[in-house]
């Protein structure tokens, strides 16, 4: 029997890696009651990723969350909600209600049947295209991942009951402290038993442990830093600041992780002496929009203490929201773009916004489409912008599986806020937040269109838009996927239209160069019918691509977005033979 | 031949990620049969197997019985839903609502063990917080916390804490 590393389960970024068995060179061995843990050796999470491919029923199994009344009582508060708002829009005609996908599930069920039950409204869920392009793939992928074997058959399973990992921990039992940011033992089970053998080896090693709630991670630590979403960063440049000797920044650090200042001053006290200190940083990137900014405080704090870095980013928590949108048939919110009803009258956002995540130029027509906006997010955001009425209020998230509840006040936040009536716009606001704008105001007028810039070649001028494929993150270099996937996703190439390959005298296949301001990115060429003559579509995971687009800092935070930029396309031949 | 080991729970290394639980559920036909603690820091509770167990004293109609090999099981045909085991469990292994759906007690994944295999839920554990170990009394107060039992666990854990 031969075994081999096949490939890398893709849930986290540990990449655990998953191994073959087989009698000889085309038949693969498949006896999963024989596997010990009966879930591809995976762990938990690694193994409802995989079990997708195994059985694509499971992600459109039932959704189960939170016992029965609070269901209830949240769905009474979310309708409630709709209902004043509709009340407060003082209009009749059709209204939209775009909710993130990260709400608990209930919301999204409540909101989806408060829809239907009206008849005049439509709740659509939105998250990161690629999340859903990522389900759906895998879904999808099955029979052909079984049609790929001679036997239809295949085991790949992961090496965690070994505690091998494909990402080098940095020796965990030889660092003298360990900062954790997030919930790295949920997010990534096969990194407990590295970081829980060296917490027990030697018990007086501190371990700092910062999130936003009172995660599983938490109960491993020696000081526990409870911060609001969104002030990890801070959190971390305060500490850096202690580290250094600045007694004022205790204090800081105790007022933004909610704890006792003297707990702050004992543990920073066994952190700065500690050799070696370890920061393992796992934030998930759909769900901490600051996650980049997160990742280089905790780098600069590691440098600061001659300590290592494990940066650990990991998919999120999708599957609730795709459950939803598969079992009722929720819509997805890019099915709002190409509705042509005319007499919409009210657009409501309800957590973060897809401003966020979508390309600026696509959400245009919903601006259009819609006389009245209304933003409601927990921080401000893009839509802000233009929307008619928008305003800071906390949100029941969810993050790994786990309702997000801030302090006393966010416990009941959404619920019972909503539920003691929405009679007065500032009642259920919260007075914490940014300044609220909490009259109504005229509908700006929709920005000009933003055309591609004209072209010195016309002929050669295209509009250049990056997608994420089915299989990738949005990020290809921080998680990858696992290889026995890798042919659903295809050759990574520049997609254009037959049309514009004929204009340009282009065969299929056929490498090119893209050019913009000076850069230069060569890929090659795949035709797709679907496509406008004059737009070319690049995979974003790759990173030559992710490094050619015109990348800007968003107006509200340190989250990165970028138009689709104007470029021109050359044959490589053709370049060669000039 | 009877099974010696036991499996035991190391609750200090438990991240509740539930892996017992799952693959306890798919290796048994979708019925779970060992259950968490409640709180935000659950942790399996598993039957220990005793030597004497009290729950096949405590059941009126004979549906509890240790088999050759050491291990208690629930004949499902046999019971009655009485939930005399409930209350006659000290563990608080037997669980109020397993016993209403009349579901199968732990039977230690015997298929496995005899084959010389782990049971799931051990095999599963990403944590390394369940272990499959023989016991012997010597170890048990060395051992302190491990073999404990849920509930008394449960509260130490608090208390602790």
């Amino acid at each position: 029997m031969q075994t081999g590393v096949i490939g890398h389960c893709s849930f986290c970024s540990l990449c655990c890696p998953m191994t073959a068995e087989h009698w000889w060179a085309a038949h693969y061995w498949s006896a999963p009651e024989t596997e010990e843990a009966g879930r591809h050796g995976l762990c938990a999470r690694g193994g409802s990723l995989f079990s997708l491919l195994e059985n694509p029923a499971r992600a459109r199994g039932g959704v189960l969350r939170r016992e029965e009344q609070q269901t209830r009582l949240y769905g009474e508060a979310v309708v409630h909600a709709f209902q004043r708002l509709v009340e407060e829009a003082g209009r009749s005609g059709r209204m939209a209600v775009l909710l993130d996908g990260n709400l608990p599930c209930e919301d999204l069920v409540a909101a989806h049947e408060w829809a239907k039950a009206r008849g005049d409204a439509v709740a659509a869920v939105y998250l990161p295209a690629g999340d859903f392009d990522l389900l759906d793939g895998l879904s999808a992928g099955e029979a052909v991942v079984r049609g790929a074997h001679p036997t239809g058959e295949a085991v790949v399973r992961g090496a965690h009951p070994t505690g091998e990992v494909t990402v080098r921990v940095a020796q965990p039992a030889e660092c003298g402290a360990m900062l954790i940011v997030g919930d790295a033992l949920s997010t990534h089970p096969a990194l407990a038993r590295p970081l829980l053998d060296a917490k027990y080896a030697r018990p007086g090693r501190p371990i700092l442990v910062m999130d936003t709630f009172a995660s599983r991670t938490m109960r491993f630590a020696d000081l526990a830093l409870t911060v609001e979403p969104g002030g990890q960063e801070a959190l971390l440049g305060a500490l850096r600041r202690a580290l250094a000797g600045e007694t004022s920044a205790i204090a800081h650090v105790a007022a933004l992780g909610h704890t006792d200042t003297k707990l702050v001053e004992r543990a920073l006290g066994r952190l700065a002496s500690a050799a070696k200190p370890l920061v393992v940083v796992s934030p998930e990137p759909t769900k901490a929009e600051d996650w980049r900014g997160i990742g280089a405080a905790a780098a600069q704090l590691a440098a600061d203490t001659f300590g290592s870095v494990l940066p650990l980013y990991s998919y999120g928590n999708a599957l609730g929201a795709y459950r939803v949108h598969r079992n009722l048939g929720m819509p997805r919110f890019e099915s709002l773009l190409s509705m042509r009803d005319p007499d919409w009258s009210l657009l409501v956002f309800v957590g973060w916004d897809p401003t966020l995540t979508f390309p600026v130029e696509l959400l245009r027509p919903l601006h259009r489409r819609f006389p009245r906006i209304v933003a409601l997010s927990p921080v401000e955001t893009p839509a802000w912008r233009a929307a008619d009425l928008a305003a800071a209020m906390p949100l029941l998230l969810e993050y790994s599986g786990h309702v997000v509840r801030r302090r006393k006040r966010s416990r009941a936040s959404l619920a019972l806020l909503l539920m003691a009536g929405v009679c007065r716009v500032r009642d259920f606001f919260d007075a914490g937040g940014a300044e609220l704008p909490t009259a109504w105001r005229e509908t700006p007028a929709p920005a000009p269109r933003v055309a591609p810039a004209a072209s010195t070649a016309a002929s050669r001028g295209f509009c250049l838009l990056a997608a994420s494929s089915t299989l990738h993150f949005s990020d290809g270099a921080l998680t990858r996927q696992a290889a026995a996937t890798q042919h659903l996703s295809g050759e990574d190439a520049l997609r254009i239209s037959p049309a514009a390959a004929r204009r340009l005298n282009l065969r299929e296949g056929q490498r090119v160069s893209i050019r913009r301001d000076g850069l230069e990115l060569s890929l090659a060429c795949e035709l797709d019918a679907a496509l406008p003559a004059e737009l070319a579509v690049a995979p974003l995971h790759r990173p030559e691509v992710r490094r050619f687009l015109p990348w800007r800092l968003d107006a509200s935070g340190p989250r990165l977005s970028c138009v689709a930029p104007a470029v021109q396309i050359f044959p490589l031949a053709e370049e060669g033979a000039a | 031949m009877e099974i010696t080991r036991r499996v035991l729970v190391n609750v200090d290394r438990c991240i509740d990620c539930k892996a017992c639980f799952v693959a306890c559920f798919d290796g048994h036909h979708g019925e779970p049969i060992i259950h968490h603690a409640p709180g935000p820091y659950g942790f399996p509770i598993l039957c220990r197997q005793c030597e004497e167990p009290t729950c096949v004293a405590a059941c009126p109609y004979g549906a509890m019985e240790r088999d050759p090999h050491g291990v208690v099981l629930r004949r499902l045909p046999m019971c009655r839903a009485c939930w005399s085991c409930v209350p006659a469990c000290p563990f608080g292994a037997i669980d109020a609502a397993m016993v209403e759906r009349r579901v199968a007690k732990c039977d230690l994944c015997e298929d496995r063990v005899l084959a010389g295999g782990r049971p799931r839920c051990v095999a599963a554990c990403p944590a390394g917080a369940l272990e499959f170990v023989e016991v012997a009394e010597a170890d048990l107060e060395q051992r302190g916390l491990f073999v404990i039992a849920g509930r008394t666990l449960g509260k130490d854990l608090w208390r602790r804490r």
